[in-house]
């Protein structure tokens, strides 16, 4: 194989990576992500990226709470999902760039 | 060194200095009932959220977790507001042109209430700082036995 063809292969293969991540992100991306809340109280759910998309109480669970318990719950739920999201969206990411890379 | 690589180093410098900024910046914003509190950093990482205990009893509670998801991307909107100029002009590009004030709506059983830092934000397409986490909210939603 001459320097020619090297370089278009590595070009091609570039380009097979890069398309790979950019999927990769996409997909990442339209996958939302629910997230329990403690102590039965529901669920959070973010966007593939980890951005909030809604809260969902459970009407009796929260009856038994303060302001400021739930809040604490909440809070860590949405953190806690935001955080999954983000790297639940590395690792397909990753997972995309290496696939291509052993090809 | 070379002058592009004194620019990058420059860039690098400024872009790390901005972030710190932002991490360290605070933006508080409300519901639209101002039962629901949530407190953000400059790249929109959540910190605090605080729920006013009326928001639990009678009508407020059937909209709570509406309340939640609206104080946070309230507080997302005015910390995106604010970095969006400083973020434009460390990347040299221009700022949106300024637009009109959007209508709020004022809660009928608090109308004396202070309003939430909160500004309008006009989303530009052409924009994209993806090192820094600015999330995208969308409705939410709910139903069966949830609010």
């Amino acid at each position: 194989m001459n320097s020619e063809e090297k370089l278009y292969n590595l070009a091609k293969e570039i380009d097979a990576r890069v398309a790979a991540v950019e999927q990769a992100a996409k997909t990442g991306d339209s996958l939302p992500l629910v997230q329990n809340v403690g102590a039965g109280l529901g669920t959070v759910t973010v966007d593939g990226s980890g951005g909030l998309v809604s809260v969902d109480l459970t009407r009796d669970a929260v009856a038994g709470q303060t302001g400021a318990s739930l809040a604490a719950h909440v809070l860590r739920a949405i953190t806690d999902a935001e955080s999954a999201a983000s790297a639940r969206r590395k690792t397909m990411i990753d997972a995309a760039a290496r696939e291509v890379g052993s090809r | 060194m070379t002058a592009p690589h004194r620019d990058l180093r420059l860039l690098q410098q400024q872009a790390g200095e901005l972030d710190a900024r932002l991490a360290a910046a605070r933006h508080t914003a409300k519901s639209a009932d101002q039962l629901v509190t949530a407190v953000v950093t400059g790249q929109g990482k959540l910190l605090d959220l605080r729920i006013d205990d009326r928001a639990l009893a009678g009508p407020h509670a059937q909209k709570l977790g509406l309340g939640i998801a609206e104080a946070v991307r309230n507080a997302r909107n005015a910390a995106r507001a604010s970095s969006l100029p400083q973020l434009n002009a460390l990347f040299g590009k221009q700022p949106p042109p300024p637009s009109p004030p959007a209508a709020e709506p004022v809660p009928r059983h608090q109308p004396a209430a202070p309003g939430p830092t909160r500004r309008p934000v006009e989303a530009d397409d052409d924009e994209s700082f993806e090192e820094f986490d600015f999330l995208t909210d969308e409705e939410p939603q709910s139903g069966g036995d949830r609010w």
